[in-house]
């Protein structure tokens, strides 16, 4: 029962803890340092499809320059909340604001709201310069080149425009789609799973791409994954979504160090829960990622399975109370890993304090 | 078996013999027009300059009339009404998706008699007969193929592509001219092509309306003097019109893709209620109530009269007999069609330059009008007759092979083409895991291939039939004595006026083009594309 001693003297963190957000309430605790103004504020958004509400009661803000992401498993109604923001798709109740201007009975047209698809959704018959072009029709022609030609510089595409989509690589394809989104210089560029059609090997480089266009636009940009991964690196804050609801919003870290429930917790990455650790007070439980548990040789405790990733190993240890966790502990150049069946002891790292979920 | 292989994409090439069969199905599909367009070489003929110097400029200004106004009509009820039944939800929207097509089962020579009869008393008998009419009669009934393409263009188009449109600051409204109709653009452009070849093929509407097209000039030069040259010369100008339509459309289009890739959210159609909901309803059961259901009711009448006043037979025979022609000569040329087609599509690979080339060549009967087909044919079989390779007393112009010959270089490209198209939606992975798992050839293509195609085959077969079961100026001019077909009776009848008596076996027609465009439309819902 090593754990219980090295927890005994935890700190515990309690949900509901401002610094720690919970969904509406803790809005305003989120903002981020800089004192920016909010171009989108969204609030008590409800969405229903066929009497079934597919999202409920949404409420947020985006800051200026921030990329804000929703994550969530595939069907919880991230794609649909921002089909809504955008226009698309009618509110039950709720309400959008740009920069503090009432949006929610504008038509899509008159939003100004940019648009970025898993598909790129480009115009296939329409030229390189002719897409772009598409959402500034309004200015004069000079304008227009100018404007095209300054955004095909910026997502690095120069001297594509007489060509055609379809002659682009998927990459490419992703960045026009962005510079033609951003050509009207909306107040929000909404993207949906924009790098989900890629090819793995270019996902980074992509990625990378459009985060760096995003911020030299300074946009407020809403993005939409189911890959957490891709959350917690690009996101300025995150929102995790589950069955319509949003679950916990904050910075990244806070989302994963220090989630609201069990289920954010799990979502966010892998996660054991410590029902031995100061057991039960309030009806919490501690929770340890991988990195906050160390594994030693010889104790009660078995390792049931082991994976090598280079860097780390990767250990289920099947605990004395039948409990299962995961640690991760860096490789060593001088021991090998802890073999399967090997006896162990599994122990909270020194430095890190366990924050504690509701059970 | 030496030469044969299995190809790249997984089909079959097969040996040398088999090369062979291929090039002379090539070569028969081909000479018939290629003879036509030869006679350009040939001096004209004292009726061709009188022609020239008379009719013909009235010839050319019917016709490109026509065509323009039924392009134009057909483009605007077919991409409006396919818009209609896709991108909105009202009460009957789906029932009427299907009637919308049947106009398809109805000729153009049978809705045109029955509007002139009917329209005959309050606009005067000289009124009647004019070109906008016959116009008008014709985009009613060919505006289906527009409708079956763009209708597939548009359930094709992604929900996604006009949200961003939207996005970008267009309107609804703006968003369908900029972006939903230009994509459609090669579908319409398809199903235009199809329009514009009955068009120029059509006789028997045109000759109704008292219209005098370049294909009813071909016919009336052809019975009245006989003279082959000036038939066949006239023929060239048709076939010179054809081309064009098709290079403009070919020009037109130039480097720009219109499909989308990745993976497609469907249009989400909008919900009328009340009023507009009504107002959509009414032009669909509008148009449907004048191109179908009156003009079936109207028929309807004819016919009981024509039973109460015996009139339900020709010379030749009674229904039975003509029925019996019909179905033979339009169930011949089909099977022809179909096999010639798998041999054809078996044969020839996709993406050479040389196959290419060929295909080409076997499916050029298509892009000519039929009555220039009839004539090519005429003159080819008639040199084979001279020539005494045949056995004595064998004559093949006004034989049924000869007829069936003539519908099968016309309507092949069809079957050709549809078959070709699915085929190559099977995909080579699908082919190579048959044949590692230890099937044959053979076995592939009767137990994979085939029945993962079915679909797009009978919908290609089905257009044929219903194509040769209408067809008029090739039957006209090849039919052997006595196979008289429902639509010469019809032609026979509307000749003189005596609309009762052509009532009975235009019924019949209806009747059959019914059965196969229910067949049509079911292989359409099993997945067949819209004949490309």
């Amino acid at each position: 029962m090593t754990i219980a001693a090295s927890a005994g003297s935890v700190d515990v963190i309690m949900p509901g803890d401002p610094s720690n957000g919970v969904s509406a309430l803790a809005v305003a605790a989120n903002r981020p340092v800089r004192s920016a103004a909010a171009a989108v504020s969204v609030t008590g958004l409800r969405r229903e499809i066929g009497g079934r509400t597919v999202v409920d009661d949404a409420t947020f803000e985006v800051f200026e320059g921030e990329l804000f992401v929703l994550v969530g498993p595939s069907g919880c109604g991230k794609s649909s909340l921002l089909r809504v923001i955008a226009g698309l798709d009618p509110a039950v109740a709720g309400s959008v604001a740009l920069a503090g201007r009432d949006i929610s009975n504008e038509p899509p047209e008159r939003r100004r709201i940019g648009l970025v698809f898993q598909d790129h959704a480009l115009f296939p018959h329409r030229r390189i310069d002719q897409n772009i072009a598409f959402g500034i029709a309004h200015l004069s022609k000079r304008e227009r080149h100018q404007r095209v030609n300054e955004l095909l510089d910026l997502v690095r595409l120069p001297g594509t425009a007489k060509r055609y989509p379809h002659e682009l690589s998927g990459g490419e394809q992703q960045r026009l789609a962005l510079a033609r989104a951003l050509a009207p210089n909306p107040a929000v560029v909404l993207l949906d799973e924009p790098f989900a059609s890629l090819d793995p090997s270019l996902r980074d480089d992509v990625r990378s791409d459009v985060v760096e266009v995003l911020r030299a636009r300074g946009a407020a940009a809403v993005l939409v994954t189911h890959d957490r991964d891709e959350a917690l690196t690009l996101g300025d804050r995150i929102a995790v979504m589950s069955e319509g609801r949003l679950l916990h919003i904050g910075r990244p870290e806070e989302v994963y160090e220090r989630p609201v429930s069990q289920f954010v917790a799990r979502f966010m990455g892998d996660a054991s829960f410590l029902t031995d650790a100061g057991t039960e007070v309030d009806g919490t439980v501690a929770m340890a990622r991988p990195h906050d548990l160390s594994v030693s040789d010889g104790g009660d405790d078995v390792v049931i399975d082991r994976k090598y990733f280079g860097s780390v190993w990767r250990y289920l240890v099947r605990r004395v109370d039948g409990s299962t966790v995961r640690v991760e502990q860096p490789a060593n150049p001088t021991a090998d890993g802890l073999a399967v069946g090997a006896r162990c002891t599994v122990e909270v790292c020194a430095s890190h304090v366990l924050h504690r979920v509701r059970g | 078996m030496t030469a044969s292989k299995v190809t790249r994409s997984g089909r079959w090439v097969g040996p040398g013999s088999f090369h062979a069969v291929v090039g002379a199905i090539v070569v028969a599909a081909a000479v018939p027009v290629l003879v036509i367009v030869w006679s350009i070489v040939q001096p004209s003929t004292d009726v061709w300059s009188e022609l020239w110097a008379t009719r013909l400029p009235g010839m050319l200004t019917d016709t490109a009339t026509l065509l323009v106004v039924v392009l134009g009509g057909s483009l605007v009820l077919g991409t409006g009404l396919a818009w209609l039944v896709t991108a909105y939800r009202f009460p009957g929207h789906r029932l009427l998706g299907w009637l919308l097509v049947t106009p398809l089962a109805i000729p153009g020579y049978v809705l045109g008699f029955v509007w002139l009869d009917t329209l005959q008393d309050p606009l005067g008998a000289r009124r009647v007969r004019s070109i906008w009419l016959c116009g008008l009669v014709l985009v009613l009934t060919l505006y289906p193929y527009v409708y079956l393409f763009a209708r597939a263009a548009f359930q094709e188009q992604s929900q996604r592509v006009v949200d961003v449109a939207r996005s970008l600051g267009c309107s609804r409204i703006r968003a369908f001219w900029t972006i939903v109709l230009p994509m459609a653009r090669p579908s319409l452009a398809g199903g235009a092509a199809l329009v514009g070849m009955e068009v120029l093929t059509d006789v028997g509407t045109v000759r109704l309306f008292n219209v005098s097209t370049v294909a009813d000039g071909v016919l009336r030069v052809w019975f009245g003097t006989g003279d082959r040259n000036a038939a066949a010369e006239l023929s060239v100008l048709l076939i010179g019109v054809a081309v064009v339509l098709i290079a403009v459309e070919r020009l037109a289009r130039g480097r720009a893709k219109y499909t989308q890739v990745g993976d497609r959210q469907r249009m989400t159609p909008v919900q009328l209620t009340g009023r507009s909901a009504a107002g959509a309803a009414a032009i669909g059961w509008g148009v449907f109530a004048i191109a179908v259901a009156l003009p079936l009711a109207r028929l309807v009448s004819w016919a009981i009269e024509a039973r109460h006043t015996n009139q339900t037979a020709t010379v030749a025979g009674d229904l039975g007999f003509h029925l019996l022609s019909s179905l033979r000569v339009a169930g011949l040329a089909t099977v022809v069609c179909l096999f010639f087609g798998l041999l054809l599509a078996a044969g020839l690979q996709r993406g050479r330059r040389r196959e290419r080339g060929a295909a080409r060549l076997a499916t050029l009967g298509y892009a000519v009008p039929g009555p220039v087909v009839a004539l090519g044919v005429l003159i080819t079989l008639a040199a084979i007759d001279r020539s005494g390779w045949l056995p004595d007393g064998w004559l093949l112009v006004g034989s049924l092979a000869g007829l069936v010959y003539a519908l099968a270089v016309r309507f092949m490209a069809v079957t050709y083409q549809g078959i070709e198209a699915s085929l190559s939606k099977v995909s080579p992975s699908v082919v190579g895991s048959a044949r590692t798992l230890g099937a044959g050839q053979a076995r592939v293509a009767a137990t994979v291939q085939l029945p993962l195609a079915a679909a797009g085959i009978v919908a290609a077969a089905v257009l044929v039939a219903i194509d040769s079961l209408k067809e008029l100026p090739i039957t006209l001019l090849l039919r052997p004595f006595g196979t008289d077909t429902l639509p010469i009776w019809v032609w026979q009848a509307t000749s003189e006026s005596l609309w009762v008596q052509a009532a009975v076996p235009s019924l019949a027609i209806v009747g059959v083009g019914m059965v196969l465009v229910g067949l049509l439309l079911w292989a359409l819902e099993n997945g067949a594309e819209a004949i490309s």
